[in-house]
């Protein structure tokens, strides 16, 4: 699970799975809400280097336990989400593997347009992202607290 | 011992009821007081019984929101900031005004943004306000299908209002 000096992997497939911890207190009706999402670069474990109960480990947990806790998956292409900002530029979420020394597996999903890699997007196009990643993530693991 | 009649009873008494359950036809008779004071009775009765369940749904999430205040830094594993005391303030002044307005919400939920959300939801909408540390206050409002509508808004009391009225008309639509 740890880095181990291991370079970043940057080849992530369409189909490979992001998986992210959530709470009971962020579910409603079979879905994590928008409010368990941050803005920039949202946190994932990529499914090539983690078990989905590998997010729930201390060591990718900043630290904390989280008794209860679950885990939702989706498969990347699922969530590289385009919206338009307000200057008419399309914006697009999309997955970059960045390691952490005991969590070789953390990835983010970066924001790009057509001239920048990492974009800071508008609060309106930030919220319609995190919609629609809380409407792309499904249940792995189910939470019980 | 039951004050008032088993309802095959009552129809009797009253004379007939309507198709649609529940629904009372008013008598020509001399009985028409007895079904008025009783009509008003049940009607009172509902009355009251929302009240109470806004009142008490009310209290719910204000301990909800009450309950913000004992989250840390990091309390997500995510590097979530705690909701800081003038979001929470925000968030409590639109469920006064919700309570004032009888209309209630479902859920308090901190927010991995840092601040706090006043969630509603029925089976097809749901909507919420967040109310950001950054002083920056979001409305969004969405089904399972259509693009999201996300609003702006200031922390101005118009503008709580604004969210109430909008959030009313969207979810009960």
């Amino acid at each position: 699970m740890h880095q181990d000096g291991r370079a970043p992997d940057d080849a992530l497939d369409a189909t490979e799975l992001f998986y992210r911890r959530y709470s009971l207190a962020h579910f409603v009706e079979g879905h994590v809400l928008p409010q368990s999402i941050s803005f920039p670069k949202p946190s994932f474990n990529r499914s090539k280097y983690s078990n989905p109960e590998d997010v729930l480990h201390v060591d990718c947990c900043n630290g904390k336990e989280l008794s209860g806790w679950g885990v939702v998956e989706s498969a990347v292409a699922d969530l590289c989400i385009s919206r338009e900002s307000g200057d008419k530029q399309k914006l697009t979420l999309y997955p970059k593997h960045v390691p952490l020394p005991t969590c070789y597996a953390h990835s983010e999903l970066w924001c790009q347009s057509e001239t920048s890699n990492d974009v800071k997007p508008s609060q309106s196009v930030k919220e319609k992202f995190r919609i629609e990643l809380s409407r792309a993530l499904k249940v792995r693991i189910p939470a019980t607290a | 011992m039951p004050a008032i009649a088993a309802p095959s009873k009552l129809s009797v008494f009253w004379g007939r009821r309507t198709e649609r359950e529940n629904e009372l036809i008013e008598p020509n008779s001399p009985s028409r007081r007895t079904f008025l004071f009783f009509r008003q009775l049940i009607e009172e009765g509902n009355s009251t019984s929302k009240f109470l369940e806004i009142a008490g749904k009310y209290r719910e999430l204000r301990t909800s929101l009450h309950d913000c205040n004992f989250l840390t830094d990091n309390w997500d594993s995510y590097d979530a900031p705690k909701p800081e005391r003038h979001s929470m303030e925000m968030a409590e002044g639109l469920l006064r005004k919700l309570f004032a307005d009888l209309f209630m919400a479902n859920r308090v939920i901190p927010s991995a943004e840092g601040g706090v959300a006043i969630y509603f939801n029925n089976e097809k909408k749901t909507a919420y306000v967040e109310y950001r540390n950054s002083g920056s206050v979001i409305l969004a409002m969405y089904d399972d299908k259509s693009d999201p509508i996300i609003i702006e808004l200031s922390e101005s009391d118009d503008d709580q209002s604004r969210a109430l009225s909008l959030i009313k008309n969207y979810i009960s639509a």
